[in-house]
Order: structure tokens, then sequence, then C-alpha cells
């Protein structure tokens, strides 16, 4: 039997009370042509404001990798879903062992799955860092797990200092069926 | 019904933003501990607060004046409710908004170079013409199948008879009927006129500078080809807008009856961001001369050239809010304080304390309020290499 949980959340506002230095990047424009190639990336409309800079999207990812490192004992590797790494550097928590960063983690949730590992995490990123970026803010962290026949996810994130910036996206549930639960997380986007 | 006209314009209504909302809460110690000095500190929040009550105050759209703050975490944060566009004086600025606000951006600059047309053009902005060369410029660019937008700049002083101020803004109602005639004649579609009267001219001249340009308007539109559809009025709003709300509904009814055809703006930098930002600089050194004692800070003219108040008649230095750590030695009589930057001009004096109960120790920070705007983006940064003010922004 495996289970599979859901955590899936949209951030309402910046995670960290304490001032954070500018750190938006300025985009490469070296022929006057680039400018009319930019003008694509504006969105007409915004459904969801930029609340976090790059820093401390860094940095929420890295508390929640952390957080749920300690709380839950994970043998699978925590996935991490981003786009683009741009702005400043990676910080050490996603470059370290035990975490893969992939623009696209459901092929390694899929494996890792079958592997025999009693936990492995996905986490999938939709918050946006500048205004030239889709998404919804949301936050998705999915627990594939063979052993935990009640939800340890919300739990651990509720209790979790960050937690207050978010607000639920719809009621997660537990199932033992993971297409459903994946398909879900592909329609909020 | 032109795209113009189509843009809703907010209804009008009293203010609803309650005044404490529209300035930024005080700057703890703690806050200020963890911040690298010089530095400037923004609150993203009450910058969208001011614009949306501003908006609502004047009952018109309101366009954006990047040039008062160009911080690119600042439109980041807020830009999604700069809902009536922003106006932008150079390629440089360009370079910041484009991508990242689809709202309208509108280029206003008297010396537009062809690199910052052709930017201009294809990424899709608005244009305010200034002049008849100008006019003929942007009617000889190729703009393939976009049909840019245009609004004619009048003089403010040329169409008053000299009632305002005379600057070197914009054209004469002549000059702009002969740029509407050029521009007629090219894919540029001429909507409307702009007119500004100068920085805080708006509580002196506001109402009458708004008769000034009805008059034009009446004036011109006969004789030029295309619907003037879209007024811009400029703005010249002073920061302390929110104090004088009820000149401001006085203001709002003139408009509503004088342009009730038009599609009328206005535009607003130090009114939305002067009251979302402070200066944060640390004192480094102390001393006495003569009857003064001397703060010597990290920061001064070299990074908040305006604190220096070296282009007023008078300099009138603002006193800073200090932060200590340390207990202040209390003076038995009253002391004057002369903060002072961190370069080797005589003129870099920042701060000024009158009678105040204890001179400040090295380590304090010194906050000075009010610098949202045209602070950082107004100061020349170059001199003595010095090191420019760090950015920082409050979470929102």
């Amino acid at each position: 039997m495996s289970y599979l949980y859901t955590w899936a959340q949209r951030l309402v506002h910046t995670p960290y009370p304490d001032p954070v230095e500018a750190d938006a990047v300025l985009m490469p424009y070296r022929t006057l042509t680039d400018y009319q190639a930019a003008e694509a990336f504006a969105l007409s409309a915004l459904p969801q404001p930029v609340l976090v800079g790059y820093f401390q999207y860094y940095r929420l990812l890295t508390d929640v990798i952390s957080l749920l490192q300690t709380s839950l004992a994970i043998d699978g590797p925590v996935l991490v879903e981003i786009s683009r790494p741009l702005g400043v550097a990676l910080p050490i928590g996603l470059m370290s062992e035990g975490v893969l960063v992939s623009d696209d983690t459901d092929p390694q949730a899929r494996w890792w799955s079958h592997a025999g590992v009693d936990r492995v995490v996905q986490i999938r990123s939709r918050i946006r860092r500048d205004l030239h970026e889709f998404g919804d803010n949301s936050l998705t962290v999915v627990l594939h797990s063979r052993v935990d026949a009640s939800d340890p996810l919300h739990d651990i994130l509720r209790r979790a200092p960050f937690a207050c910036a978010f607000r639920p996206l719809h009621h997660a549930a537990a199932t033992t069926e993971p297409s459903a639960a994946i398909h879900a997380m592909e329609c909020m986007q | 019904m032109s795209e113009v006209l189509a843009v809703p314009v907010v209804p009008a209504s009293p203010v609803k933003i309650a005044h404490a909302a529209l300035r930024m809460q005080p700057v703890t110690l703690q806050e200020a501990a963890g911040l690298e000095t010089p530095a400037y500190l923004f609150d993203p929040a009450v910058v969208i607060r001011r614009f949306e009550a501003l908006r609502q105050a004047l009952g018109t759209r309101l366009v954006v004046s990047f040039k008062a703050n160009n911080l690119v975490d600042l439109v980041v944060r807020c830009g999604h409710s700069f809902v009536d566009g922003i106006e932008l004086a150079s390629i440089g600025e360009l370079g910041v908004v484009t991508g990242r606000i689809a709202q309208r951006r509108y280029v206003n600059n008297p010396s537009m170079d062809a690199a910052f047309m052709r930017a201009a053009l294809i990424s899709g902005c608005d244009f305010i013409i200034d002049s008849v060369a100008q006019a003929r410029a942007l009617a000889a660019q190729d703009a393939g199948a976009r049909s840019p937008r245009a609004l004619l700049r009048l003089n403010a002083a040329a169409i008053s008879n000299g009632a305002v101020g005379a600057d070197h803004f914009g054209m004469g109602e002549a000059q702009a009927v002969e740029a509407a005639a050029i521009l007629a004649d090219s894919a540029v579609q001429v909507t409307g006129v702009h007119c500004f009267a100068g920085s805080n001219t708006f509580l002196r001249y506001g109402v009458s500078h708004a008769g000034h340009v009805r008059r034009a308007l009446d004036h011109l539109q006969p004789a030029v080809a295309q619907p003037l559809e879209e007024v811009n009025l400029g703005g010249g709003l002073p920061m302390n807008w929110d104090d004088e709300l009820g000149q401001l509904e006085s203001y709002r009814k003139v408009i509503s009856e004088l342009f009730s055809d038009v599609s009328v703006l206005h535009e607003a930098g130090r009114a939305i961001f002067g009251h979302a930002g402070v200066f944060l600089t640390r004192v480094v050194a102390v001393k006495t001369l003569m009857d003064r004692h001397i703060a010597a800070c990290d920061g001064g003219m070299a990074q908040n050239f305006l604190l220096a108040s070296t282009e007023g008649i008078l300099r009138l230095h603002a006193a800073p809010l200090l932060l200590s750590s340390t207990p202040p030695a209390a003076s038995t009589h009253p002391v004057t304080i002369q903060y002072v930057g961190s370069s080797c001009n005589r003129q870099d004096v920042i701060g000024h304390a009158q009678d105040a109960c204890a001179a400040p120790n090295v380590g304090d920070i010194c906050v000075f309020e009010g610098c949202g705007a045209y602070n950082s983006s107004y100061t020349v940064r170059d001199f003595l290499m010095l090191p420019a003010a760090r950015s920082y922004l409050r979470a929102v």
C-alpha cells in the first residue's frame, strides 16, 4: 500500500517580516529588437502579485526542505521543481545530498515511488519572483509514502513559521491513487 | 469608442484609505540594526495604498512617474497595481519596465534620441510629443503594423499667457497644430494633449491650469484632424497631498465638469513614493566645533543629494530620528547638531537638529523620513567613488 499526501497552498504575503535587500534582475538588452521581444513577457492579466524576490524565494524553499528533512525520515530524495534559477546563487540547501532540483520532477517521483523507498517528497513551486514570470504563487508539497497511514505533512507544515503567509489552494486529501493527485496539481497551474 | 476611452475611469468617491495607512510605520531599532547603511528602506504596501488613494481622490486615471523612484524591485512588487500605466523618460527606464508592465507606458523626453524612440515604438509605448521636430522624427519611423498613440505636449506658460512659470517643455498651440498635421500623415494616432504646470504647483495652480488646458483643447480640436479624446494634466501634487483632501475634493468637481467629454489623466511621482521610503545612515564620528555638535555619517549627499538641500533659496535641513542602542548622555542644556555626509564637499550637510536633548553617539542610526521619491534617483553617484546606498524593501 502506498499513500500520497498533498499540501497545496497559495502565498498571500511575504513569509518573512524582516526587510530584504533589493535583488531584482535587469534584462540584458543588447539590441533594440530585444525591447520588442521583451514586450511579450509582460502579462496583461496579473492574478497574483509578486510577494518575494529571488533571495526570499530560495530561503523559503530551503526552509521547507529543511523542515521536512528534520521532521520526516525521508529515505528517498526531496524533488524540487523550480523554473529559471536566476537572480541569486542557489543556496546550499538546494545543492545538498538528498535534494534534486529539476524543471519536471514527475518522472523522478514515479521512479522513486517504485524503487522501494519509504518516503519521497516532491515540491512544486509556482511562486512569482518577477513580473515577467507566470505563476499563481502556489506551493505544493507531495509526500509519496509507504509507511504513513495518516497525513503527517499537514501537521508539520501547519506549525512552520512561514505557514501564516499561505492559504489553502484546495482541500488536499490523502489518496492511494498517485495519478489523481498529480493530475489535480497539473490543473492548478 | 476608441481604446483610450475604453479604459475604465475611477468613479468619483471620497478617499477610503485611512491617513495613517498612507505613511510608513516608524522604523524600529531592531529593524534598522539589520540593515547595512547607508540605505533606503521602502514599503511597497504604502506605495500601493498611496497610489490607490490618490487615484480615488482625483477621480481620474493616474500615471506613475517612474523617474521619482526607479528601483526595479518596487516596480516588481507594485507594478500590478499601476493600472493606468507608467511615464518613462529614458531608454534605461524603458528597459526596466518593458516585459514587466503590460499597462500603458508613456515615453516623454524633449531630447528623445533615435534609439530611445525606436525602442519605445517597437515595444508598444505611447509618445508624448514635445516639439514639431519630434513629431517629424516619429512620423518618419517605420511603424510596421503598429499604430502608436501620441499626446501633444503643450507648454503650460504658453497656453496661459504666463500665468504659470515658464519652462522649456512642450509647444504653443500653433506648433501643436503643426505637429498634429505631420503625425496625421503617418501611422501615429494623436489621441490628446499633455500639459504639466511644474513640480509642486498643484495646490496653487491646479484649478486654473485645468481651465487653461480646457481652453487650449477647444482651440486645438477644430484645427487638428484627429479627435482629441485624452487629456493629461500632469501632476505637480505635493508629497503631503493627503493633508489637503478638501482641496482635492473641490478640484475633482472642477475636473469632472470641465472634462466631461474626454478621458483625464494625472501623473504623480512624489505624491505616490515620497512617504513610502526612508533613508538610513549611521553616525561614524562625532565632534564639537564651537557651539555645534557634528555627527559625521556613513551616507550623505553622495547617496541622497536632496537631503543636502542645495537647490532651494534657503537650505532647510531635515532633523532625523535617532535610533540608538546606547542611552544618550543627557546634556544640561539644549544642543545643536549638524549631520554631515561622507564626502569632502562642504555642502555635504544633510541634517540639522536645534535644541536637541543630547548629542548623538557613534553607531546611532539616523532615519530621514519622506525619502521615497527622487532622493535616490536624483543623486549624482560618481563623486569620490563612494558606495551607493543599498535598497531594502519591507514585507508585503
